[in-house]
């Protein structure tokens, strides 16, 4: 009976998000029907109109005006033709010009010259143009590495840079040819202030040790190491005999470009950081560049879901000295490790947004697959599970179900704070009882309260469910009567809560996953966490409302919208939990001293982007805000309020509060620390271009 | 001033007629408020009383507009014209002309005649000098209410005469002007029509007027009471603008002191009753144009009343890169290629701020630096920046992020009115950032330039930008001397300071916005010592202007600037050897495939204007 009961019970769920969807759906339909009979009215009006035009008098007697005024355009354009071959070419040119027009293209040909100034299949103005073949330099993705002019005042630009580089390159039993090709990556660098230093790991290869034998650039420097210490070990000899201002690590078979430590040098003179990476990209085994890796600026929790920031990787000698260097006990993982400890010594961390770094896909390399290496896949897990033991924080690691060689942290919740759900309603029964109930059905955690804002509701039965829940235990219900102000309205919510933890909440959601309070609040209990946003779905669970928030040149947007729950993402940016500029305001969790030391929410955005203005202030503040993947909700996105692009009226209002969070935020506007200027500037799904 | 009579002096003779005060014995301000407070309402006169004219003759004026329109014959055209109106007037039997009337009999073109009769009235609004102590007393008879009026015997009409007391802040009053009554004063049957309009005893009319003969004695003899006002101070004549006559090429200081200055500071006179005529909010000084002015008004504190001003960064590319995205890209190829004919495929990147690719790279799209572009490889080269068109975006996103970070910086508000000042010569730069603020951060853009042309490449279907006034433009001088100086603005930007390393972009940077400049032709320093030396002498001149400012009203703006207006004249000057050696001066067009030196600039052809 149970099991049918809970049959019957989930059915009923399906069915009441069933109804949401259609209810949502048609009102979405009915709004943009109402759209399209507005257009379709002033369609017919204008046509009326035209109609009455082409029928006046005054139409018909202008009919020869019109005739004359059409041919004395075309006369202009000849004109036009004619002086502009003539002051570009000379007094003949439209003579010779017209001549060889007229031969190769007939009269047609020769009319089409003098009305569009360009000869018959030339581009006149913005025709559609198609990209130039380049099928032997393009990637198999379509990706091409370009590469850039040496600048032509580089001599005087390189007068103000001194900093030195030590390049760092482990070697092992390499191809003589990959070998070389790697030397000569570093030898044709623009900056001119670098030692490379060569660590044989006792190859056993003839011909590789023949390779490194051979007559070098006096800044080339060959060490043999007696017998083989892995990747680390060998790094570590190399680093003792480095001399550089900062260390970079270079593969033995992967190539710098030409101008990477020349924006190196840029990157360190003009913010002085500790550490520097770069994007990259891989060459493929015929050559061709392919997988362009466009990163995000530093973020600490990437950093712990994945070693996204790779190569190129550039240290600080001084610092890596402090960390004793590369760690063996993490070969395969070991500049990850490297990384994470680094991270707890400095802030000073910068990110260049150009590919300077080509990494060669090998068969049975990371590059080629991490799955490749199982003993990696252990290595990973374990080097975080360190680091979680090292900064004194609880947490496990958990293998991803799409993709179980990957890892996220799950933190653990520190001590039992109350979580305040703070849920701005009005008029909305059926969908607060269904987001009430979903909450205090599926929790796992059962310290937290719930604050309803009632923003004036009027109808009896919203009236009558918000008496009733007044009296549930851990429910407050305080009602503003005023117009709408989202920001208002959870700051009054805030006002009332009692928590320490304060998760913002849409009143059109429901909870998918039991643990999602827990999970949340241990990511916004560790000090450098600002917002947490879960992932949102629309009803039926198959398609993403909200992963994360993506600052584009068209302003705010969301991420990999309506792609499956399970799609990978950029880089698995759909899968990890990575640091985001933005979260959507449906489901923040935020700690209370956090949000109240920036303010809150801010009254001047009562409608829209009110969350983003949040998130960005922030992140202004010093915190990082971040995507929990794992916690998912269902969203009837704006069902209580409807979309905000469906009326001019509402189209102008967004753009208003838009303008507003830009002029409340210039420094982001059209940027996105999160996102990587290198991807599509509107794209949502991080598009290679 | 009349057309009967045209002595414009300054009537200095005391008469006491009928009630009329002598000011002999007390300040003339304090008999004029004496006779205000026994008045029931009081008549103004204009020319002589609230108003002087600084030059001394109508011929004058004739004579400037003669100059300015390449017009020698016009003085004794006009004359003749006038002449012809007043006679045709009185055959039929009206009693006064209008300055439409002397144009209609002018033998020239009816355009020409259109524009210069604009002119005329242009430059009598510009002659003006208001009289403090005649205006104070307009400005008591107001307070205490007496109902006022103005009369005048003038052929200029009541439009200037409105023009003028707005101009100078004077409220607008009922208006007797002789060509729109077809009534004058000499004749005293204006004075009737003013009683008339007054409704009150003529006895306590009060007229207080300039002129003894044809107001003080007319209005007498129609019952008014009368003060004859006699100027305590006549207006100083005009400040002049001393240049050396010499048969040497000016060295760039001394053309800097001769001309840029001069230049400047007609350009900001004039500016300065424009902003206030067009309620600008904020004045912006498009650099690098705009940065000579700049200075001058920061270092000169006091000497023009201008709104907040601020040296805005920017140029016509940067602010046209600013305007392109993804969507509309493909709409501006014609733009990145305009001019690229003869330069290096590589060169058409280095010229947007885009960093070029390398050559072997460039080889690959057929496009190595063995090619000189022309038209046959114009398609390639289409291709080719099509297909690098995310690369290109970066920098205009780059751009258009400087440009917001700019307005920021500056403070500007949303819909505030802006003035764009600048030597923007065909509002092309006024339109490329009206277009990249629009969605972006609307602003109400009006556009002041030095001189606005209509380019060759325009002509027609050119429309001025939606607000935009420039000091030299074909309605205040003939369309052969803007053609001449639109044919010399690269010399002319560089006399105002325009360095060689154009602006082509706007980095928002880190708290401060970075301007990116092109900085592929100056490599020998020769070209900033040039622009030092220009802007010394410049800045030298504007500060003697500000000291001679104390006692002397300026000249019409017009004429401060005229000195620039001869050094662009055929036969004037050859350039100074330091100058007219400077090569590749603009850098849109510049290219390491050839050098041109200054004087043989290839003339501006895009079609895209002044495509910068």
């Amino acid at each position: 009976m149970d099991e049918q009961e809970s049959r019957i019970a989930e059915l009923a769920r399906a069915l009441a998000d069933r109804d949401l969807d259609i209810q949502r759906l048609s009102r979405l339909a009915d709004e943009r029907l109402e759209i399209l009979r507005q257009q379709a009215g002033e369609r017919d009006a204008l046509q009326q109109e035209l109609a009455l035009i082409h029928g006046s008098r005054s139409w018909q007697l202008t009919r020869p005006l019109r005739w004359a005024l059409r041919r004395a355009g075309q006369f202009k354009t000849v004109l036009r033709t004619v002086s502009g071959t003539m002051r570009r070419h000379g007094m003949l040119a439209p003579v010779v010009d017209g001549v060889r027009l007229y031969r190769d293209h007939g009269p047609s040909g020769f009319k089409f010259w003098l009305l569009n100034g360009v000869a018959p299949g030339m581009a006149p103005g913005p025709n559609p143009l198609s990209g130039v073949p380049l099928g032997d330099i393009r990637g198999p993705d379509g990706y091409v590495y370009r590469a850039l002019r040496r600048p032509f005042d580089l001599d005087l630009r390189l007068k103000d840079l001194s900093i030195t580089f030590s390049i760092v390159v482990p070697v092992y039993n390499t191809a003589p040819a990959l070998l070389e090709a790697a030397i000569r990556s570093v030898e044709a660098q623009w900056y001119p202030h670098w030692q490379l230093v060569l660590v044989d790991d006792a190859s056993t290869d003839l011909a590789t040790r023949a390779a490194l034998d051979l007559p070098r650039d006096p800044r080339v420097t060959v060490l043999r190491s007696p017998k083989n210490q892995g990747i680390a070990g060998a790094t570590n000899d190399g680093l003792a005999k480095a001399t550089g201002d900062f260390i970079v690590f270079l593969d033995h078979d992967d190539e710098l470009t030409a101008d990477c430590l020349y924006e190196l040098a840029l990157c360190i003179a003009a913010h002085d950081p500790d550490f520097v990476y770069s994007d990259e990209d891989k060459i493929t085994e015929d050559g061709r560049y392919t997988q362009p890796f466009f990163k995000p600026d530093w973020s600490p929790d990437t950093m712990m879901s994945t070693m996204y920031t790779c190569h190129v990787s550039c240290v600080r000698r001084s610092l890596v000295e402090e960390l004793g260097g590369l760690r063996s006990e993490y070969d395969g993982c070991q500049d990850w490790d490297l990384v994470l400890r680094l991270s707890e010594r400095t802030t000073r961390i910068q990110h260049v947004a150009k590919v300077l770094y080509h990494w060669r896909i090998i068969p049975q390399s990371t590059a080629a697959d991490l799955q490749a290496k199982p003993y990696v896949v252990a290595v990973s897990e374990r080097l975080r599970a360190d680091t979680l033991a090292r900064r004194g924080l609880k947490g496990t690691l958990e293998p991803l179900p799409q993709l179980p060689a990957y890892h996220r942290v799950r933190y653990e919740m520190r001590g039992t704070p109350t979580v305040s759900v703070i849920i701005p309603s009005r008029d909305n029964q059926a969908v607060l009882a269904a987001c009430l109930e979903s909450i205090r059905g599926k929790s796992s955690y059962d310290r937290y309260e719930i604050v309803v804002v009632d923003n004036g509701s009027r109808e009896p039965a919203t009236l009558g469910y918000l008496n009733r829940i007044r009296s549930w235990p851990g429910v407050k219900v305080i009602r503003h009567d005023a117009p709408f102000n989202y920001s208002e309205l959870n700051n009054l919510g805030v006002a009332a809560a009692a928590g320490d933890i304060l998760l913002f909440l849409n009143d059109d959601t429901e909870v998918l996953t039991p643990d999602w309070l827990e999970r949340m609040a241990g990511f916004a209990q560790l000090d450098h966490v600002g917002a947490v946003g879960a992932k949102l779905l629309y009803p039926g669970g198959s398609e993403i409302q909200h992963a994360g928030v993506l600052n584009i040149d068209a302003g705010p947007s969301h991420a990999f919208l309506r792609h499956s729950p399970d799609h990978y993402g950029y880089f698995l940016r759909n899968l990890l939990e990575y640091n985001w500029l933005a979260v959507t305001g449906a489901c923040l969790m935020v700690e209370r001293r956090k949000f109240e030391a920036i303010g809150g929410f801010d009254l001047r955005l009562p409608v829209a982007y009110n969350d983003i203005d949040v998130c960005m202030r922030l992140y202004e503040a010093g915190y990082y805000n971040v995507m929990c993947q794992a916690v998912q909700l269902i969203h009837h996105e704006s069902v209580s309020r409807g979309l905000d692009f469906v009326s001019r009226e509402k189209m102008e209002r967004l753009k208003r509060d838009r303008d507003c969070l830009f002029d409340l935020h210039p420094d982001l506007f059209q940027r996105d620390p999160f996102n990587n200027p290198n991807l599509h500037p509107n794209g949502i799904n991080f598009e290679i271009v | 001033m009349t057309a009967m009579n045209e002595n414009f002096a300054l009537e200095t003779v005391a008469l006491s007629i009928g009630v009329a005060r002598d000011a002999g014995s007390a300040s003339v301000g304090e008999g004029m408020r004496d006779a205000i407070l026994t008045a029931a309402a009081v008549s103004f006169g204009f020319f002589g009383t609230l108003f002087h004219r600084s030059i001394a003759t109508a011929d004058e004026v004739f004579a400037i507009l003669g100059r300015r329109f390449d017009l020698p014959e016009f003085p004794a055209l006009r004359r003749a014209a006038q002449a012809e109106a007043v006679e045709r007037m009185r055959q039929a039997g009206r009693r006064e002309i209008t300055l439409a009337n002397i144009y209609d009999r002018l033998p020239v073109e009816p355009a020409l005649a259109e524009a210069l009769q604009a002119a005329e009235l242009a430059l009598e609004l510009d002659v003006l000098r208001p009289d403090l102590v005649a205006q104070a007393a307009f400005h008591h008879a107001l307070e205490l209410g007496r109902p006022s009026l103005i009369i005048a015997d003038t052929y200029l009409g009541r439009a200037f005469i409105r023009e003028a007391l707005i101009r100078h802040g004077l409220d607008p009053v009922a208006l007797f002007i002789s060509s729109d009554c077809n009534a004058t004063t000499r004749g005293g049957d204006l004075f009737d029509l003013a009683a008339d309009y007054l409704a009150m005893p003529r006895d306590r009319l009060l007229h207080i007027g300039g002129d003894l003969q044809a107001e003080i004695a007319q209005a007498a003899a129609k019952g008014f009471a009368t003060f004859h006002y006699r100027c305590p101070a006549p207006p100083s004549p005009p400040a002049t603008v001393e240049t050396k006559a010499t048969a040497e090429p000016l060295a760039p200081r001394e053309l800097g002191y001769q001309v840029s200055g001069p230049a400047a500071v007609g350009f900001l006179n004039w500016l300065e009753r424009q902003v206030k005529a067009d309620g600008i909010n904020q004045v912006l000084f498009l650099a690098p144009g705009g940065g000579l002015l700049e200075r001058i008004v920061r270092e000169n504190p006091g000497a023009w009343d201008l709104p907040p001003c601020a040296s805005f960064q920017g140029s016509h590319l940067a602010f046209t890169l600013a305007a392109m995205n993804d969507q509309n890209f493909q709409g501006h190829l014609p733009f990145l290629v305009a001019d690229s004919d003869g330069l290096a495929p590589y060169e058409v990147l280095e010229r947007l701020g885009v960093p070029a690719l390398a050559p072997e790279v460039m080889a690959d799209y057929n496009l190595g630096d063995d090619v000189q572009l022309s038209t046959a490889s114009h398609v390639r080269l289409l291709h080719f920046l099509y297909e690098l068109r995310f690369e290109i975006l970066k920098v205009c996103r780059r751009n258009r992020r400087g440009l917001f970070a700019q307005l920021k910086q500056l403070e500007a508000r949303r819909g505030a009115r802006v003035a764009l000042v600048g030597l923007d010569w065909d509002g092309a730069t006024q339109d490329a950032l009206e277009v990249a603020l629009q969605g972006l951060f609307e602003l109400n853009i009006h556009g002041y330039s030095l001189c606005r042309a209509i380019t060759g490449t325009q002509a027609g279907a050119w429309a001025p930008p939606r607000r935009a006034d420039a000091l030299l433009s074909t309605r205040t001088v003939a369309p052969s001397i803007i053609h001449r100086l639109y044919e010399n603005r690269l010399l002319i930007d560089l006399l105002f300071g325009a360095p060689q390393d154009a602006i082509i972009g706007l980095d928002p940077g880190v708290g401060r916005v970075e301007v990116v400049r092109d900085e592929r032709w100056e490599a020998t320093g020769r070209r900033a010592a040039v622009i030092s030396a220009l802007t010394d002498g410049a800045m030298a001149f504007a500060r003697d202007h500000a000291v001679k400012l104390r006692t002397s009203v300026p000249p019409p703006a017009v004429e401060m600037a005229w000195p620039l207006v001869e050094f662009v004249r055929p036969g004037a000057l050859p350039l100074d050897a330091e100058i007219g050696s400077l090569t590749n001066v603009n850098a849109w067009t510049g290219t390491r495939n050839r050098q041109p030196a200054l004087p043989h600039q290839h003339p501006w052809s895009s079609a895209h204007g002044s495509g910068r």
